[in-house]
């Protein structure tokens, strides 16, 4: 409180006493459109210990949940671009256009910094008959649509989207799998074991516990490189030859019109940040994957993400648009 | 028994100690505010948590919400307007046992219950978590789709005197339940274009909305400005009489069981153990009459019942890391965030963390009694309060608990329009408890029934072929056909002459 | 407000044939499960209780009898107020901040219950600063500060 105070109180004479002062002089907001102790807030605020280290200002993450993350991510995008108001962007944001929820495309965002990238993974139940994943997309090729069935998500989320993308890549039809939606991980890895469902495309640190318990077994990441925390499991693009990496992921991002210098001193902060040791130790103890794109690599990434995700959404007969 | 002492030792640090006396009051004054619910109390201590030891972080979150849970009783009995969700089930009972001046009978006895009910929470969870949890694994969306329709067949129970508008509110609660983007193709339904409405109306919007903002409405339509001498007469002790929790041994033991049997399997939990274990009560009572009119019994089942549900749910969280309730899937995030991976291994590789649990657990429901008592004097200092005080201040609660629900302005306009609509109802003899039962069990019905038929392919055979199925499906039938045969005897054996319509 | 079940059965019966209405507009994407099916059964049930409800009534259908609260001017406002209460805090609390309208907010409210003028302006601070605090400071709800941002 009287920190706040005093903060505000300095405020205010600055920005009396000179027109342009040096950002940032007061307290700033990171939107995140998602509740509070989720997996999306963790990052978040881990994120904004950093930046608070970096740029000397307290870094408050708001929770703006409800409308599938659209009213969040929305807000990102209309707030005052002063630099004050940032928001935490998760993957759905490439999707809410295609599916028609949002007029805003991933494209419009201001890149800052993607922080997260999680690869996702092939997870099949311990007594699955597959032992490979070209095994599997054999199976899938050979047997009726609707055999084979994924779950662990819901419809046209970033990890079903890369399931249905890996299909594609390999030319195995990805109308050929029945996703079965579901809400979060969990309840698909419960459908998975009491036999339900064949596949779970969802990220391998979600799927730990499930395989220590012996239930489930992962056949292949959609990585570039296998993962340190789990090195016996190969990736797609060695299983298979075909070179092919898709998941979820997360970072910074601004509302348009910021001025230039404000934008850069972000980016730097959150490229200090995602490259810190702290941060690297944080995501790899939890089982996300840590990720340092600058703006430009950034604005790349979410330029060809959306047009590849509405491929495939229009592919699965997701997608509400055209184009 | 080493790990058990390793246990203590981890519980028994000034730290943890003092988070636990903090939290149960932090607790307490959520619980209190109508709408702010168990789940919110803790999500709210998460940002707090990450500053903490595992064991105090968890200590944080489990004496929070058990003693939320608790505390949602408190305005239901003294303002009929439940603090949680999990309260509404019974709230008209506490309300009217207070009435009668009978506290102890009503809150007190929901404090005895909520502390009995999970105490056999926690020695479920520690004696057979890992029997449990494969009891509920083998749980697929058929047998969720059946349990649910099950929970439905509940408003039959809840809906008073008049089954047609029970069903009318029940139709209505469903059909909030489906408002918002669809769960299998993401197309938008009754949103009119509205962004807020993308991801379904609130359901603790809709709480304040149908019991503090219809409950105020009454009260100003009837009020006198009359000073009365005592409003309640709330002189009675805190505590039930001995006598009184021996009578309701069954009905504590019936809803601690069912309460935890719920609670273990993900996705139900606090909330629909304390309709559940409700329901069961009546019909197992010899006095099902005085349900919704102070019934003492179903009181103590269904606060039974919810705390069980908190223990039963870190069943499965801690041995296959697959979250139980709303709350437990917080937990799950907290745990990773400590460093511990919840799953089978969680038992030997932090054999001493999960003794600290099952301790916690213990002290924190054996806490619930001296915080009870505290809550009960803080309620009957609340109502002592003249009504031109208390209700402005009320007011304002509701409207800053709904703000606080997603920190969005829209949730107010919710409140306004579900508590107009539900005066209105109320005003016309509509019930309100079946349109909450709606709004809590309508997407799990949808959801699994949706699930299912794409697993089978449309096959209809799928939904009865499994044993545990089958056994739910039958039992479904069984209690929705069972009343409607009983109505047709009583009609034919009644003489059609002297035969009034219900009304 | 007592109305005859004549009349709200009709308006459920009208309430649930809009929802099974609306239902048969949603568009079904190949393969999937319907999106129309549930809003349907439940749109079709309200339609058939509400008729039921309307057809049970039909004797009754002009008893309206007036609420006792008609013509007790202190009623009435009370029950005015709240709705507006909430339709201006709604409106305003973004631009001005929750304690700028908690408070007046509080205040009228006390006094349309009969408090006098002095009391429910004491009232009205405490409250209208204590519940907005207590909700940003100890449960960290981001609450618009609006007038006084300057000063927190």
């Amino acid at each position: 409180m009287m920190k706040k105070l005093m903060i505000a109180a300095a405020g205010i004479a600055v920005s009396a006493g000179t027109a342009i002062a040096e950002y940032p002089e007061r307290p700033i907001t990171m939107i995140v459109a998602w509740n509070a102790g989720g997996g999306t807030d963790a990052i978040a605020r881990v994120v904004a210990a950093g930046l608070e280290k970096e740029l000397g200002v307290t870094v408050n993450v708001v929770n703006k949940p409800g409308g599938g993350g659209v009213i969040g991510h929305s807000e990102m995008l209309t707030t005052r671009p002063d630099g004050y108001t940032i928001g935490f962007a998760s993957a759905e944001i490439a999707s809410y256009y295609w599916a028609g929820n949002a007029q805003f495309k991933a494209t419009d965002f201001n890149p800052i910094g993607l922080v997260n990238f999680d690869p996702s993974a092939f997870h099949v139940a311990a007594d699955s008959e597959w032992q490979d994943l070209p095994a599997a997309l054999e199976a899938i090729k050979s047997q009726p649509a609707g055999t084979y069935k994924t779950s662990g998500m819901g419809a046209g989320a970033a990890y079903h989207l890369a399931f249905a993308g890996l299909l594609k890549a390999n030319g195995v039809d990805p109308m050929l799998v029945t996703h079965v939606p579901s809400q979060g991980a969990a309840p698909g890895f419960q459908e998975l074991a009491s036999g339900g469902v064949q596949i779970i495309p969802s990220s391998l640190p979600e799927g730990l516990s499930m395989m220590q318990a012996e239930r489930s077994r992962p056949i292949a990441v959609l990585a570039e490189e296998r993962l340190a925390a789990f090195p016996d499991v190969p990736t797609a693009t060695e299983a298979t030859g075909v070179e092919f990496s898709g998941g979820t992921w997360r970072g910074v991002v601004g509302p348009q019109g910021l001025e230039a210098e404000v934008a850069e001193k972000l980016a730097a902060a959150v490229q200090a940040v995602a490259t810190s040791e702290e941060f690297t130790t944080f995501m790899n103890d939890k089982g996300f994957g840590a990720a340092a794109y600058n703006p430009e690599e950034f604005e790349a990434f979410l330029a060809s993400q959306h047009t590849s995700v509405g491929e495939i959404m229009n592919d699965l007969g997701l997608a509400q648009r055209q184009e | 028994m080493d790990a058990f002492i390793a246990g203590l030792d981890l519980v028994f640090q000034t730290e943890v100690i003092l988070t636990i006396v903090v939290s149960a009051l932090f607790g307490l004054f959520v619980g209190m505010i109508p709408g702010l619910s168990a789940t919110m109390a803790v999500a709210l201590l998460v940002p707090v948590t990450f500053t903490m030891s595992p064991v105090a972080a968890l200590a944080t979150i489990i004496t929070c919400s058990a003693m939320s849970i608790f505390a949602g009783d408190v305005p239901g009995a003294f303002l009929r307007i439940p603090g949680t969700p999990s309260s509404a089930a019974y709230t008209n009972d506490m309300n009217d046992l207070v009435k009668a001046g009978r506290v102890g009978d009503a809150l007190g006895m929901s404090a005895v219950a909520s502390v009995l009910g999970g105490i056999i929470g926690t020695i479920a969870l520690i004696l057979c978590a890992p029997l449990l949890a494969d009891f509920a694994l083998n749980f697929s969306s058929f047998e969720y789709f059946w349990l649910a329709l099950l929970g439905l067949s509940c408003a039959t129970l809840v809906a008073g005197d008049d089954a047609l508008k029970g069903g009318i509110s029940l139709m209505l609660g469903l059909f909030m339940a489906v408002v918002g983007l669809d769960f299998v193709t993401g197309i938008q339904r009754y949103t009119f274009g509205n962004m807020n409405l993308q991801g379904g109306i609130g359901f603790i919007s809709v709480m304040i909305g149908a019991f503090a903002f219809a409950e105020l409405m009454r009260r100003a339509s009837v009020f006198t400005g009359q000073r009365l001498e005592v409003r309640l007469d709330v002189s009675g002790r805190p505590m039930p009489a001995a006598k009184t929790i021996w009578q309701q041994r069954k009905s504590i033991t019936r809803g601690g069981v069912l309460g935890t049997l719920i609670g273990v399997l993900p996705g139900a939990g606090a909330d629909i153990a304390a309709w559940v274990a409700y329901a069961v009560s009546k019909r197992f009572s010899k006095n099902p009459e005085q349900f919704g009119r102070g019934s003492v019994e179903g009181v103590a089942g269904a606060s039974s019942a919810n705390n069980a549900a908190l223990s039963g749910s870190y069943v499965p969280t801690l041995v296959f890391g697959i979250p139980g309730d709303s709350i437990t899937a917080i937990v799950v995030g907290v745990l990773i965030l400590k460093g511990i991976q919840p799953g089978p291994l969680v038992f030997s590789q932090s054999a001493d963390m999960v003794n600290a649990l099952y301790i916690i657990f213990l002290i924190s429901n054996l806490l619930l009694v001296p915080f009870a008592i505290l809550a009960i004097y803080m309620g009957r200092f609340a109502i002592s309060l003249r009504d031109e005080v208390l209700y402005p201040v009320i007011m304002l609660l509701c409207m800053f608990g709904a703000y606080a629900v997603s920190n969005n302005i829209f949730e107010l306009w919710i409140v306004l329009a579900t508590g107009l609509l539900v005066w209105v109802m109320n005003e016309n003899d509509y019930p309100t408890a079946p349109l909450i039962l709606g709004l809590v069990l309508g997407q799990v019905v949808e959801q699994n029934f949706m699930s299912s038929i794409i697993k089978a392919d449309g096959n209809m055979m799928m939904f009865v072929n499994r044993p545990v199925a089958a056994a739910l499906a039958i039992i479904t039938l069984i209690v929705w056909f069972f009343p409607l045969i009983g109505v047709l005897r009583r009609r034919t054996a009644r003489d059609p002459a002297t035969d009034t319509p219900l009304s | 407000m007592r109305l005859p079940d004549f009349w709200t059965g009709l308006a459920f019966a009208a309430f649930g044939l809009a929802i099974a209405l609306i239902a048969r507009g949603f568009p079904v994407p190949a393969g999937a499960a319907s999106p129309r099916l549930f809003p349907t059964i439940i749109g079709a049930a309200m339609a058939l209780m509400g008729a039921a409800i309307a057809l049970r009534g039909l004797r009754n259908a002009a008893d309206f009898t007036m609420p006792e609260w008609l013509g007790k001017p202190r009623r009435m406002a009370l029950m005015a107020y709240l709705p507006l209460a909430i339709v201006v805090f709604a409106l305003t609390a973004p631009t001005y901040g929750t304690i700028a309208v908690a408070v007046p907010i509080m205040i009228v409210h006390c006094m349309i219950y009969g408090l006098k003028p002095l009391p429910a302006v004491a009232m009205g601070l405490v409250a209208g600063t204590a519940i907005p605090l207590a909700f940003s400071e100890l449960l960290g709800i981001p609450l618009p500060y609006g007038l006084i941002e300057g000063l927190l």
